[in-house]
């Protein structure tokens, strides 16, 4: 029996239906393909505002007071995101009242009521947010690594905009990005939970196929190059440890090399040994942890390492992990088999086995959230272009050594990096 | 590559795996072996992972006057790997473990894909059942202590919550960070460290959560068999009572500590009863309703006021006492506006207490966040560990929902009446000088 299907409505809309019934709640997300890369200066901000005010702020049948409270009455919870390429607007409620989700997602999309005054309001709101992400260390970090990483490229502009460009948007601005962007043809549903399948089909068919067709007019994006030279920045907060985060460009969502990528990132800066800690362990011990992430964008991708340590040592770590990434990394033995003696390949560990399982885990931890599954699906939509079926952990399954030390060459070592470093403020 | 991008392929390549997944998760299996040990196990075939959670119960509670952090060093000693070979075992099975420390108990996690479960778990007892000691590990330990207290203190939500705890608990075990000071750890040594483990990693003294695709008889068999080296104990380690602490009027003076950030933290706190059954479900709802997400008492501050981004309700169960805590971020040029209107907010609550159609909205609310927060293993198997280390036991996730069906509109303003009085308020606020 089929418990996944895909269908287009005649206006465009995509959808992705799972039927999934380890708990008894229906998941819907909805992902529009516009993001901080779709933005011009009139509209600098535009995205991450709309991604507010179409959960708060009402629309031409309810204000923001009134969905606000039909989403508490039945049990819902939502919440949206902002990115580089896209949005996203989840929602999680009780099986039983899928068909209000459904209703409410359409109106919250789709007939959104733009009003000056609910404008501003919503702008004083994202002001705050402004100053809540600069106390914190890695998120000011990471986002400063994103907009030096992309010079040039439309993935380099600030996903929330600037405290100026926020003020100056107005609301006319808004709503011509609006009804740009916000249309069936240009949009996504991926819905995962307790349903069946054909109720759930004939429900979506009915609640969104009224909605007009509008034709949608996309600019072509250019893959993103990496940075001319290593851009280095210093920023103090008031904090006592010391953060350093690593950003390079890395494989993008379509880009073969994405699954030695993957693989190469675990390897790096996860599980009880990361790699990126050894030259930051011995001989001095420069760190006191590791994580790298690895993000895939539609025309781009990045590694990014965020490395905690004592502020004093931020300089020989820097030079270190650089050194590392830039020069040894392309050499690296990854798996007990790259050791010719015996007795080394006893000692040895072997990360590409590690990772592998690593990834084996994920795999099946992700199959445990039916939001989270209907967040991947949706953005997957919007993102892939290939059209056919991948199985992922077959790629990653037959990821060698060479192949980590490939692709560990081609992004980290002959590219440029951003390296921002987050120091305690001298008293 | 994304996880996105990771758990959407896996979805497209092998949706069929849904199907054969769609059974409903059962609820907790709990039983007490011979030697004292209480086993919990759920069987959710979702994934083919395996989660468990070794319950030590004690936790910072259990930590003596001047001795804050001794459960977490002990605790991370407790697990320390030995030597390089198990370290090459437990990574090549991508194995996941960690710990941390609660207010009446240390938990360590551990997760892994189920076909590695029996073999990793077999490796790790022998640590667990006979950890090296020793000044070196503990310096170790020490100074890693130390990195995460001066992560926690870059946090000024953390910062502003320990101060409540601070404030409410002081002198008991529930004051503080569960990394102590850097003046308590500097007192903790290894003679203390190895009287915790005695006293504490006993069987009696100690509960197994396992959340897995296993059959839950398996999962007991394999439990029982991989644990029976825990030594048995009759008495109990009871830790020293802690209690609230000193409760009563703070007035009106906001516990003020400076930090140059770019928002103002400002939260208020009241204390709550040792947690029950019912008493856990009350706090939560009230948490819910005050201020869990849009809709809620507060959610106007930052819609209507705009004073605020972030605003949220925290209800925390002890086993001794508990937090009901209200608080919001903003700008130092709102501050005062903002606790005044937060404090307004909070008195009329108070006073006025919550309506019928808004109890059944948040009956409603509440009920569906149980199931979504609780849908991954892992953070189910915290849940039903979390219950175990107040003392109401695993058995109340099978009937949460039926216990808050069970909540009446006359009972949630009589705790709200009686939790809740202005007077009984902390206020806290962290932000720079002005």
């Amino acid at each position: 029996m089929a418990v996944e299907k895909s269908l287009t409505l005649d206006n465009g809309l995509r959808i992705y239906l799972l039927e999934r019934r380890t708990t008894p709640l229906v998941n819907i997300v909805a992902a529009v393909n516009a993001g901080s890369k779709d933005e011009t200066e009139a509209t600098s901000g535009a995205i991450h505002l709309l991604e507010h005010y179409v959960l708060f702020r009402g629309t031409e049948e309810r204000s923001g007071n009134e969905v606000a409270r039909d989403i508490r009455r039945h049990g819902a919870y939502f919440n949206a995101h902002t990115g580089q390429d896209l949005a996203t607007f989840e929602m999680s409620l009780p099986a039983e009242h899928a068909e209000f989700g459904l209703r409410n997602q359409k109106d919250i999309l789709f007939n959104l009521k733009i009003t000056p005054a609910e404008v501003e309001a919503e702008k004083e709101v994202i002001l705050q947010e402004f100053r809540q992400l600069r106390d914190d260390p890695f998120r000011y970090g990471g986002a400063l690594v994103y907009q030096n990483l992309f010079p040039g490229h439309p993935y380099g502009k600030p996903i929330l905009g600037t405290e100026a460009s926020l003020k100056a948007l107005t609301r006319e601005a808004v709503e011509g990005f609006y009804r740009r962007y916000f249309v069936p043809g240009n949009s996504v549903l991926a819905i995962v939970g307790d349903f069946a399948l054909a109720e759930m089909e004939a429900k979506v068919k009915a609640v969104f196929g009224d909605v007009p067709k509008t034709d949608v007019v996309l600019t072509p994006l250019e893959k993103a190059l990496p940075p001319p030279k290593t851009v280095e920045i210093e920023e103090a907060l008031d904090v006592q440890e010391g953060y350093l985060i690593i950003g390079a460009l890395g494989p993008d969502y379509n880009d073969p090399d994405q699954f030695a990528g993957d693989v190469l990132a675990q390897t790096l800066g996860h599980g009880l040994y990361p790699l990126l800690l050894k030259p930051l362990r011995s001989p001095r011990n420069l760190a006191h942890s590791v994580i790298t992430t690895s993000i895939a964008l539609k025309k781009a991708g990045a590694f990014v390492a965020y490395i905690t340590l004592d502020p004093k040592d931020l300089k020989a770590a820097k030079r270190e992990a650089l050194n590392y990434l830039r020069r040894t990394l392309r050499s690296e033995n990854f798996s007990q088999e790259d050791f010719i003696q015996s007795e080394e390949r006893q000692d040895a560990f072997d990360h590409l086995e590690y990772a592998k399982n690593e990834l084996r885990f994920a795999v099946q931890q992700a199959w445990e959230s039916g939001l989270g599954l209907a967040n991947s699906l949706a953005q997957h939509l919007i993102l892939n272009d290939q059209g056919s079926k991948i199985n992922y952990l077959e790629e990653v399954a037959k990821t060698t050594s060479s192949d980590l030390r490939k692709v560990g060459a081609k992004y980290f070592g002959r590219n440029e990096y951003v390296v921002v470093s987050i120091v305690p403020k001298k008293k | 590559m994304s996880p996105a991008r990771r758990s959407a392929l896996a979805v497209l390549a092998a949706a069929v795996f849904s199907a054969s997944a769609a059974a409903a998760v059962l609820p907790p299996l709990v039983r007490t072996l011979d030697s004292g040990l209480t086993v919990v196990t759920q069987k959710d075939a979702s994934s083919a992972v395996s989660v468990l959670e070794i319950l030590i119960k004690g936790g910072q509670r259990s930590d003596p006057p001047g001795r804050e952090g001794l459960a977490y060093a002990t605790t991370r000693l407790s697990m320390d790997i030995p030597d390089i070979g198990k370290v090459q075992d437990f990574m090549a099975k991508a194995l996941h473990y960690s710990m941390t420390v609660r207010s009446d108990a240390s938990v360590i996690r551990i997760e892994c894909l189920t076909e590695f479960f029996d073999e990793a778990l077999a490796s790790f007892v022998e640590i667990l059942t006979d950890p090296l000691i020793n000044n070196i590990r503990l310096d170790r330990i020490k100074e890693a202590m130390a990195h995460q207290r001066r992560i926690e203190s870059d946090d000024a939500v953390a910062v502003g919550r320990q101060a409540q705890r601070e404030r409410f608990f002081q002198g008991t075990g529930y004051a503080g960070s569960i990394y102590g000071t850097e003046a308590s750890t500097k007192e903790v040594k290894v003679r203390e460290a190895k009287d915790y483990y005695e006293r504490f990693f006993t069987a009696g003294n100690m509960v197994l959560v396992a959340v897995s695709n296993l059959e839950e008889a398996e999962m007991q068999d394999l439990l029982a068999r991989r644990f029976k080296k825990l030594r048995a104990t009759t008495a109990q380690a009871a830790p020293a009572d802690s209690g609230p602490g000193p409760v009563g009027s703070f007035g009106d003076a906001p516990k003020v500590i400076a930090k140059d950030t770019q928002q103002n933290f400002i939260g208020a706190a009241f204390p709550l009863p040792p947690a029950t059954p019912r008493r856990l479900v009350l706090s939560l709802l009230v948490e819910n309703i005050l201020g869990r997400g849009p809709g809620s008492r507060i959610w106007g501050l930052r819609t209507e006021r705009k004073l605020a981004y972030n605003v949220g309700a925290a209800a925390t169960p002890m086993k001794e006492a508990g937090l009901l805590e209200a608080f919001l971020e903003t700008s130092p040029e709102k501050s005062a506006e903002a606790q005044a209107a937060l404090a307004d907010g909070l008195r009329e609550f108070f006073e006025n207490g919550v309506s019928a159609e808004e109890l059944e909205a948040g009956k409603t609310e509440l009920g569906s966040y149980f199931l979504r927060t609780n849908e991954r293993k892992s953070s189910r198997a915290a849940t039903l560990s979390l219950f175990e280390s107040v003392g109401i036991g695993a058995g109340l996730f099978a009937s949460f929902t039926d216990e808050l069906a069970a909540v009446t509109l006359e009972e949630t303003n009589a705790f709200i009446r009686a939790y809740l009085k202005p007077e009984a308020g902390s206020w806290v606020i962290i932000g720079p000088k002005k």
